[in-house]
C-alpha cells in the first residue's frame, strides 16, 4: 500500500500542533476555555446560570481541572429544553442572533427532537476547516478529485462541512451523496476517468464497493489513482478493513466528528484504521476541542483502554458552543502515552458506539457495532438486519443475513456454513446466541448515511 | 515569512472595508473579515469577542 506524504511536513502549523508539549497543549486548551467561559458569562442565560451554580463566579476559569470539576456538564434534552423556552436558538446561542448565517440540526434519529444550532461567518469557516483538517492528513490536495458520498446541503453539519472542506483544500468536489443512485454514482465515477479521494459513510463505502464488485469491477483497476478512502459514522471489523483496502489500493483513514464538534473532532491523521492486524487510533484534535472521555454514571474519567462517554467543549466556535456536553458516544479511550507519539489523546478506530443504542440482551450489554464487527468479518455477506422481539416471555433476537451480489454463486452448502460461522462470531462477540438465517439481498434497500439495522420489538411483546 | 502579522494586517483593513456603509457590500465584507479572524484562530490564537 503506497505510503502518505507526511502531512506534518506539509504543513508547518500542523507539525507545530503535533509537536506541542503535553503542558503547552493544556495551556492552550486553558486560555481558550477562559475566552469561552468569559464570552458566555457575558452573552449566554444558559451557560452563565450553570457557571454560577457550578461556581464559576463571573466566568472565571483559573484551571482546566476546576473548569471539569465545576461546570456542569449539559445534553440533548437541557438543550431542548432550553430552545423550547427560547426559540430558536435557546439562551445558550451566545452571539447576537443578527450574526447567525447558518443552521446546523441534529438529524432527530433518537426521536427526542432536533438540536438547533446558529452558527456565524466564522463558524461556517471552522465548519469546513474542521472536515479540512483530517482530509488535509489523509492526503487530499488541490487538484485531486474528491467524491463525497454523503448526502450534501440540507440543515446537517454534515451536509455542509464537506463542500466547504474541499474548497478550502483547492480540490474538486463531486457531492455524489443522496441525489444520485449508487449505480449512477459508478455511472459518474467511471465517466470522470481519475479520482482520487472518496468520503462516505462506512456503510455507503461497503455499499459501493460491493456494486462495484458485483458489475465485474475492480475499484483498484478502474480508479488507478485513488490514494485516500475516508469514512466516519459507524463501526466495521478489522478484516472489512483490510479487504476495503486491496479492493481499492490505498490506505482508508476514519474521522469521529458530529454537529456539537461543528465537524470532525478526530482522525487516524494519515496512519490508517489498523495496524498489522489489530485496530488503529484516532487522535483527538485538542487544540480545538477540549474532549473528556468518562463514565456514563460517575463522570469520572475512565482508565486507559476503557470505553467512556465522550463530553465536548469546543474551543473555537462562537454560536451555540457546547460546553461540557455529553454526546452519548461511547469509545475506548487511548492515553497519549500510548498512543505513539504526540501529546494528542486517542480514540479507538472502528468501535465508536452509543450508548443509547446499547441493547441489554439476555443480561448481556450489545452494542450494533460488535454485531457488525462480527457480521462483515465474513466478505460474503452484503447486508443484514436484526430484531429483537418477546415470544412466550422469553428473548429472542433473529438476525438476516444477505449473501453480497458479487457472491451470488456460492452453493447451498457453502451458505450453511456461512450462517453457522457468523452465528458463532456473534456469540463470541457479544455473549448472546442469535438465530441467524440467510434472506435474499433484494430484502434489504441500501442506507445512503448511517445504516440503521436493528428494531427492538420487545415491549410489543407485553401487549394483552 | 511572518504569517500571523500579515492575517493580523488583514484584520484591520477588513474591519476599515466592514465599516462601509454600502448594504449590498456590508455582508461581503463581514464574510471576508470572519474568514481571516477564523484563519487567525485556527493557526493558534485566542479569539478576540465575536
Amino acid at each position: 500500500m503506497p505510503a502518505l506524504d507526511d502531512p506534518f511536513v506539509a504543513s508547518p502549523l500542523l507539525a507545530r500542533f503535533a509537536g506541542m508539549s503535553r503542558a503547552a497543549l493544556e495551556a492552550h486548551q486553558l486560555a481558550k476555555v477562559q475566552a469561552l467561559c468569559a464570552r458566555l458569562h457575558a452573552r449566554s442565560d444558559f451557560y452563565r446560570e450553570r457557571m454560577d451554580e457550578g461556581g464559576l463566579k463571573g466566568g472565571v476559569v483559573d484551571s482546566l481541572d476546576r473548569f471539569v470539576k465545576a461546570m456542569p456538564t449539559s445534553d440533548k434534552k437541557a438543550f431542548l429544553a432550553d430552545q423550547a423556552a427560547h426559540p430558536p436558538f435557546g439562551s445558550r446561542l451566545g452571539v447576537d442572533p443578527a450574526e447567525v448565517v447558518h443552521i446546523s440540526m441534529t438529524s432527530g434519529t433518537s426521536g427526542q427532537g432536533q438540536e438547533m444550532y446558529g452558527r456565524t461567518q466564522h463558524d461556517v469557516h471552522m465548519l469546513g476547516y474542521l472536515h479540512a483538517l483530517p482530509w488535509f492528513m489523509a492526503g487530499l490536495r488541490k487538484g485531486d478529485i474528491a467524491i463525497n458520498c454523503v448526502p450534501a446541503g440540507g440543515m446537517t453539519t454534515g451536509g455542509w462541512g464537506p463542500g466547504e472542506a474541499i474548497r478550502i483544500l483547492g480540490a474538486t468536489g463531486f457531492h455524489v451523496g443522496g441525489n444520485l443512485s449508487t449505480e449512477a454514482k459508478i455511472e459518474l465515477l467511471l465517466k470522470l476517468g481519475g479520482i482520487h479521494f472518496i468520503y462516505a459513510s462506512t456503510n455507503y463505502l461497503h455499499t459501493l464497493t460491493e456494486a462495484l464488485l458485483a458489475r465485474g469491477i475492480s475499484p483498484r483497476e478502474a480508479f488507478p489513482g485513488m490514494h485516500g478512502l475516508f469514512i466516519a459514522a459507524e463501526g466495521y471489523p478489522v478484516e472489512w478493513a483490510e479487504k476495503i483496502e486491496a479492493h481499492w489500493g490505498c490506505r482508508l483513514q476514519e474521522g469521529y466528528g458530529s454537529t456539537q464538534l461543528n465537524g470532525f473532532g478526530a482522525s487516524t491523521c494519515a496512519a490508517g484504521v489498523h495496524r498489522g492486524g489489530s485496530r488503529g487510533l484516532m487522535r483527538l484534535f485538542e487544540w480545538e476541542h477540549l474532549v473528556e472521555i468518562v463514565d456514563p454514571v460517575t463522570l469520572e474519567p475512565v482508565k486507559p483502554g476503557e470505553v467512556g462517554e465522550m463530553v465536548v467543549t469546543n474551543l473555537s466556535v462562537e454560536g451555540s458552543p457546547a460546553v461540557r456536553f455529553r454526546t452519548g458516544d461511547a469509545a475506548r479511550f487511548i492515553p497519549w502515552q500510548e498512543a505513539g507519539g504526540g501529546a494528542w489523546n486517542a480514540i479507538e478506530c472502528g468501535t465508536i458506539g452509543r450508548f443509547d443504542d446499547m441493547m441489554k440482551i439476555r443480561g448481556n450489554n450489545v452494542w450494533p457495532s460488535m454485531v457488525d464487527a462480527a457480521v462483515f468479518a465474513h466478505g460474503e455477506i452484503g447486508e443484514y438486519a436484526g430484531r429483537i422481539y418477546t415470544e412466550e416471555g422469553r428473548t429472542e433476537i433473529e438476525v438476516r443475513i444477505a449473501v453480497a451480489e458479487h457472491k451470488a454463486d456460492l452453493c447451498a452448502e457453502d451458505r450453511a456454513q456461512l450462517v453457522r460461522s457468523v452465528r458463532e462470531a456473534i456469540k463470541q462477540r457479544t455473549n448472546v446466541w442469535m438465530d441467524v438465517r440467510e434472506v435474499p439481498r433484494s430484502e434489504f434497500g441500501e442506507f445512503a448515511y448511517k445504516a440503521r439495522r436493528w428494531t427492538d420489538e420487545r415491549q410489543q411483546g407485553y401487549r394483552l | 515569512m511572518d504569517e500571523d502579522r500579515i492575517l493580523a494586517e488583514m484584520l484591520t483593513l477588513a474591519d476599515r472595508l466592514a465599516a462601509s456603509e454600502d448594504a449590498l457590500m456590508a455582508g461581503q465584507y463581514a464574510y471576508l473579515r470572519a474568514r481571516i479572524a477564523a484563519l487567525i484562530e485556527l493557526r493558534g490564537a485566542v479569539a478576540p469577542a465575536a
